[in-house]
């Protein structure tokens, strides 16, 4: 194992399930795309990056494999994280939302359960399975999160099922009475005849970044290939906030016209705008003003820019938006 | 030996995240403080109890519920019982009250001290402290109410411990004042366990009214537009009505509750459906009481002009008014109390008063009363929760002692 990564550093991606696809298109979208000369192979390389190892692993190994130290960074969901993580543990979150994997630990309970809308009333039931002398089951991939959530909302009286198969058919094969699953959309709990309560969200998860600081603290070669790619990923999810906006506009010389931009907000950009000069045929006073904005803005900057006097507007979209310091660099050590 | 165990051998082993050694000087030091708080309660009249650290973990579940649940260091042993680590003394004093209620006169007065362990998601929080304490079980009224808090304010100054602050507050009257409305159970609940959030402003009455009627609380609420023609049915021909209604549309059970079971359960909620008029004056009074707190004087006057606003008697502020006049022969000066009708301890046993020692009169209040050096309360219920027989009233504190240490330095 040891010479086989050489002192590269080692990320873990996802082989399987929901993150497989969308990590792979995340990674090309941040420049760092990886490259896996064949589908069988455990591990590929990322031709942008020197020195970078990647290890598929399955989505529940993702976790423990940072933490034991086979692997020094991991993109896994906050959820499995949350579930597998040894708090005494090297590992932490480095970058806790990389915007995609987004999904919900809900606890499902039988459609046919038309007296239970809430917690409330699960406390109630697991009350009265306590009164028939036996306990509420509920299944689930991640005992450790629900028994303190249940816990926690005053549901005192249950049994947890560990399971790593296909949950909503637990409770129509008769070995649960309820589920807590994580669920995209809902559309697989309502075809297995279940539904969600009130309150019965554990928690909102999506993919991040974690890594083992121990490791990274010890290397400094691998710690600073972890800087480049952290800070490829933060600048490309920063990125994905603004808009690039150039607008040709008439004016009598570059001070004036920063003048009027900076006096409004929506235009002014990140710092101020810059402005260069047009040769334009007619010789009349023209130039190019450049605004990086937020997304949310774009009609009202649009909207403003003409009313400032622009010609023409043209919208890109940075690829990368690097800030002064890269915030999550803090977090590898 | 390989590379991989010399390196696992020489990783230091250190204390878990929110545990500590004590020095031989913190030690004595500690010891030292346990004394005078032991040597207090002795002359008071309370004998030394101990219990195991370990406990079946239903113990503590079943009653005390909430946020302190949410916080048990338990696990399976391996002789495969759930299992904890005391959160807190007065769940195992109870069940040595109920293993001997047959032997004992009641009131029993019993002082503990010992460590507890809360699991505490914050960095550098004590998930093990030790605390010393004593429950007064089988004494009901003021007079006991007060002797405990006696008891707890009077330990303070013999630890040479001055300018302490006590923050009190009464689940008992904020029951009684609810009672105004006629509120059901499960609704008179829902009000009570929201005050927290309503306190920290996380919810507004409305946000929770909304959600009231949602979980099916209010009538109307569950929209089968049945509620006029079960009014006037008896129990069997409501449960024979909802059952035809329901056979066209009900999904199949699956799993163990059966139709039955789920359609009994349907019928209690929708009878004990509550007035959505009367559920929203008492969330207003619950939404002014949540964040009340002042001198007494003061915050009795606005309690009392909270309730009247909302339309219902203030009569069972008398007693809180009561126990508060009696805190200076108590040897609690009225300027070290602060009222504050929207506390809560975090535990939900608590039925009566309940109160805070803070290490200053005037500090700031954190939702969770982190910084207190300790507090009680009664909680009237809990012998019969915990299957002991006829409900005796009981009342206890426990000091936080590394607090008390960390006070007086």
């Amino acid at each position: 194992m040891a010479t086989e990564f050489n002192g590269n550093l080692r990320l873990a991606i996802s082989s399987d399930g929901a993150l497989y696809e969308p990590t792979q298109a995340f990674l090309r979208a941040c420049g760092i795309g990886v490259s896996r000369s064949n589908p069988r192979r455990y591990t590929a390389n990322i031709p942008a990056l020197t020195g970078v190892s990647v290890l598929f692993q399955r989505g529940a190994d993702i976790t423990p494999k940072v933490e034991d130290g086979s692997a020094d960074l991991g993109i896994v969901g906050l959820d499995r994280y949350l579930e597998m993580r040894s708090e005494s543990g090297d590992t932490n979150v480095v970058i806790d939302d990389l915007d995609f994997g987004r999904c919900r630990l809900v606890l499902g309970v039988p459609d046919s359960w038309v007296d239970v809308a809430s917690l409330a009333d699960l406390a109630d039931v697991a009350m009265e399975f306590r009164q028939q002398g036996r306990d509420i089951r509920i299944v689930t991939k991640y005992p450790r999160l629900v028994e303190r959530f249940l816990l926690r909302n005053g549901i005192n009286m249950f049994s947890l099922v560990a399971s790593s198969g296909t949950l909503e058919a637990a409770v129509a094969m008769g070995f649960a009475d309820i589920i807590a699953d994580v669920s995209e959309s809902g559309v697989t709990m309502r075809e297995n005849r279940l539904k969600q309560i009130s309150g019965g969200a554990i928690i909102d998860s999506n993919a991040c970044l974690i890594g083992n600081r121990r490791l990274l603290r010890d290397d400094a070669a691998k710690l600073e290939r972890a800087k480049t790619l952290v800070d490829l990923m933060e600048a490309y999810l920063q990125s994905q906030n603004y808009y690039s906006v150039t607008a040709n506009m008439r004016g009598e010389a570059p001070e004036e016209l920063a003048r009027r931009l900076l006096d409004h907000a929506e235009i002014s950009g990140l710092r101020g705008p810059t402005i260069s000069k047009v040769y334009s045929r007619d010789g009349a006073g023209w130039y190019a003003v450049t605004v990086i904005i937020q997304k949310d803005n774009l009609a009202n900057a649009v909207n403003r820019l003409r009313r400032a006097g622009s010609a023409s507007v043209t919208v890109s979209h940075p690829n990368y938006v690097f800030n002064s310091v890269c915030e999550a660099h803090a977090r590898l050590t | 030996m390989s590379q991989l165990d010399a390196q696992v051998i020489s990783k230091r082993i250190r204390p878990l995240m929110g545990m500590r050694d004590l020095s031989a000087q913190a030690y004595e030091r500690s010891e030292r403080a346990l004394g005078v708080l032991r040597a207090h309660m002795s002359a008071q009249g309370y004998q030394p109890i101990d219990t195991p650290l370990l406990e079946e973990t239903e113990l503590f579940v079943r009653k005390a519920g909430g946020e302190l649940t949410g916080r048990l260091y338990n696990f399976t042993d391996p002789g495969g019982t759930s299992v904890s680590l005391r959160p807190e003394f007065t769940s195992s004093v109870i069940r040595h009250f109920i293993d001997n209620q047959d032997a004992l006169t009641p009131p029993a007065r019993w002082q503990y001290s010992g460590p507890v362990f809360r699991y505490e998601a914050t960095c550098g929080a004590y998930r093990q402290f030790t605390q010393s304490g004593a429950e007064l079980v089988g004494a009901d009224g003021q007079q006991a109410d007060t002797e405990i808090v006696s008891l707890a304010a009077s330990g303070l100054t013999a630890l040479g411990m001055g300018g302490f602050g006590l923050r009190i507050g009464h689940l008992g009257v904020l029951h009684s004042l609810l009672d105004g409305f006629g509120l059901s159970e499960p609704a008179k609940h829902f009000v009570m366990g929201n005050m927290g959030s309503l306190r920290r402003g996380e919810a507004d009455a409305a946000a929770l009214m909304r959600h009231a009627r949602e979980v099916g609380l209010l009538r109307g609420g569950i929209d089968l537009g049945l509620e006029a023609t079960l009014e006037s049915m008896s129990a069997e021909e409501a449960e024979e009505f909802i059952l035809g209604a329901l056979k066209e549309s009900m999904p199949a059970p699956v799993g163990r509750r059966t139709t039955d079971d789920i359609i009994a359960r349907l019928l209690r909620k929708l009878r004990s459906a509550d007035e959505p008029s009367a559920f929203e004056g008492a969330l207003a009074l619950a939404d002014r009481l949540a964040r009340l707190r002042g001198k007494p004087d003061d915050a009795l006057r606005q309690a009392r002009a909270a309730a009247s606003e909302c339309g219902i008697s203030a009569a069972p502020l008398a007693e809180l008014e009561s126990l508060l006049a009696l805190l200076p022969q108590a040897g609690v000066a009225e300027r070290q109390v602060t009222v504050d009708t929207g506390m809560a301890r975090g535990i939900s046993y608590y039925t009566g008063v309940i109160f805070e020692l803070t290490p200053a009169a005037t500090l700031p209040f954190s939702a969770r009363g982190g910084a207190a050096l300790g507090g009680g309360g009664r909680y009237d219920g809990l012998v019969q929760a915990l299957g002991g027989r006829g409900c005796v009233p009981a009342m206890g504190f426990a000091y936080n002692v590394n607090a008390l240490l960390d006070a007086l330095d």
